[in-house]
C-alpha cells in the first residue's frame, strides 16, 4: 500500500513538475477590427488590435501596407491607456483596395509575438 | 542557438545561480552559527564565495536586461545598445529588472562589507526577498497584482527554487568542508538534519506552488507531445528534476543515518550532495531555455 502511494505522489509530483511551465503564456491576438479577410464597404478610421494580455507601448508597432507593397503612412499606434490589451491604429483616406496589417507588440513578460492579416476595401 | 538566446539564457542562467548560491549561504551561516561554529571562521569560509555570486549575479542581471532589450525590439545585440534605456524606463520588465539588479547589488555590498554583525544577515535576508518579489513579477503572476494567490504562490515558488538548489551548492562544495563541522560530529550532525528539514520543507513548497500553478492556469498538456525546444527542454527539466530528488531521498533517508556513524558516510552525503548540485545546476540550464522560449500553447 505505501508503495502506492509512493508511485501516486510521485505521479502527481511529475504532472504538477511538467505543467508549471505552462502558465507561461505569451501575447497572442484575440481579435480585430477588421476582421482578418474582411471585405468592407466603407474605408476604417481606425483598426483596432485586442490581445490576450497587456502590451507595452514602447515595443508595440502596426504597419498597414497597401497592395502594391507600398506603406501607408500613418501615426504611431498607440496602446490604450484604460486597457493596455488594446492597440489603436488610426487610419485616414484609406481608398479602394487590400490592406496588410503587420503587428509587433511585446507583453509585460518581455517576449515579442509579430503577425500578419489584411482585409479591403470595396 | 543566436546570439541573442544564448545571452538571455546564458545570464538567467548564471542569476539564478548566484541568487541560489546567496540564499544557500544565508541559510548555511544560521545553521552553522545553530550549530556553535565561530562567526568569524563561518565569514572566512563563505566570504569570497559570496561575493563572487553577488558580482556574477550584477553582470548577469546586466546582461539579462540587455538580451531582454534585444527581445522585445526584435533587434540583434549590437542594435539592441540603443533600446535598453528606453526598455528600463517605460516597460514593466525593465522597471522590475533593474530594481532586482539593485537588491542583488545591495546584498553584494553587504556581504563585501566584513562584519559579523547580525543585522548584516537580516539585511541581506531582505534584499533577497526584494530579488524575488521584484522577479516574480516579471512574469504573469502579477499581472492582477501584488497581492494576489498566484503572485505569492509565484514568490514562494522562486524562493523554494533558490533555497533547494542553493542549500545543496553551498553544502556540497563549502560548509561541509569547513574545519568546525569535520572536527566535530555532533556539529555535523546538526548541520546535516537542519539542511535536510529545510530542504525537504522547499522541495514540498515548489511541489505545492507548482500544483497550484498547472490548477490554476493550465488549460492542456496536449501540446506537450510535440518536437519543439522547449518541449524538449520540458521533458529534460523533469527528468533532471526526477534525478535531483532521487539524490535528496537517499541522503535523507539513507546518508544522513550513515552520517552519524562513520567519516565515510559523511563523504558519501557530500559527494551525494555534490552530484545533486550538477543535477540542479541542469535543471536551472532548462528552466533558462523554457523561460526563453514559446511554449506550444502560445504558437
Amino acid at each position: 500500500m505505501k508503495t502506492l502511494q509512493k508511485i501516486v505522489a510521485a505521479c502527481v509530483f511529475t504532472a504538477a513538475t511538467i505543467a508549471a511551465p505552462f502558465v507561461m503564456a505569451h501575447a497572442k491576438l484575440s481579435t480585430s477590427n477588421p476582421t482578418p479577410g474582411a471585405v468592407l464597404e466603407t474605408a476604417p478610421a481606425e483598426i483596432t488590435l485586442t490581445f490576450n494580455e497587456k502590451v507595452e507601448q514602447a515595443f508595440s508597432t502596426v504597419t498597414l501596407t497597401y497592395t502594391d507593397g507600398k506603406v501607408i503612412a500613418t501615426d504611431k499606434a498607440k496602446v490604450d491607456v484604460g486597457n493596455p490589451k488594446i492597440v489603436r491604429l488610426q487610419t485616414k483616406g484609406l481608398s479602394t483596395g487590400t490592406y496588410t496589417v503587420k503587428w509587433a507588440v511585446a507583453g509585460n513578460d518581455g517576449h515579442r509575438r509579430t503577425g500578419t492579416f489584411s482585409f479591403s476595401v470595396k | 542557438m543566436d546570439s541573442v538566446l544564448g545571452l538571455q539564457v546564458g545570464s538567467a542562467i548564471f542569476l539564478n545561480v548566484a541568487f541560489a548560491w546567496l540564499v544557500g549561504s544565508w541559510l548555511a551561516r544560521r545553521w552553522m552559527s545553530a550549530v556553535g561554529a565561530s562567526k568569524t571562521d563561518t565569514e572566512h569560509l563563505l566570504g569570497s564565495a559570496d561575493i563572487f555570486a553577488g558580482a556574477l549575479g550584477v553582470l548577469a542581471g546586466c546582461a539579462g536586461l540587455w538580451a531582454s532589450a534585444a527581445v522585445m525590439g526584435g533587434v540583434s545585440l549590437a542594435e539592441a545598445k540603443d533600446l535598453v534605456w528606453q526598455m528600463l524606463t517605460m516597460t514593466s520588465i525593465g522597471r522590475a529588472g533593474y530594481i532586482s539588479l539593485g537588491a542583488l547589488a545591495l546584498a553584494l555590498a553587504i556581504r563585501a562589507y566584513r562584519s559579523t554583525a547580525a543585522w548584516r544577515e537580516w539585511a541581506v535576508l531582505a534584499a533577497l526577498g526584494v530579488f524575488a518579489f521584484v522577479r516574480a513579477s516579471m512574469g504573469h503572476a502579477g499581472e492582477n497584482g501584488y497581492w494576489t494567490i498566484p503572485f505569492a504562490a509565484e514568490v514562494v515558488h522562486l524562493t523554494a527554487m533558490g533555497a533547494w538548489t542553493g542549500l545543496v551548492f553551498v553544502s556540497a562544495w563549502k560548509a561541509m568542508g569547513a574545519d568546525a563541522l569535520q572536527d566535530d560530529s555532533n556539529r555535523m550532525g546538526g548541520y546535516l538534519e537542519a539542511m535536510s528539514v529545510a530542504a525537504t520543507v522547499a522541495v514540498i513548497a515548489i511541489f505545492a506552488t507548482g500544483l497550484f500553478n498547472s490548477w490554476h492556469r493550465v488549460g492542456t498538456v496536449d501540446n506537450l507531445l510535440g518536437g519543439t525546444l522547449y518541449t524538449t527542454a520540458l521533458l529534460v527539466k523533469v527528468a533532471l528534476v526526477a534525478v535531483a530528488l532521487l539524490l535528496g531521498g537517499y541522503n535523507k533517508f539513507f546518508g544522513l543515518a550513515l552520517a552519524r556513524n562513520s567519516a565515510q558516510g559523511i563523504a558519501r552525503v557530500k559527494f551525494a550532495l555534490k552530484v545533486e548540485s550538477i543535477v540542479l545546476l541542469a535543471v536551472l540550464f532548462a528552466a533558462a531555455v523554457l523561460t526563453a522560449q514559446q511554449p506550444p500553447a502560445a504558437m
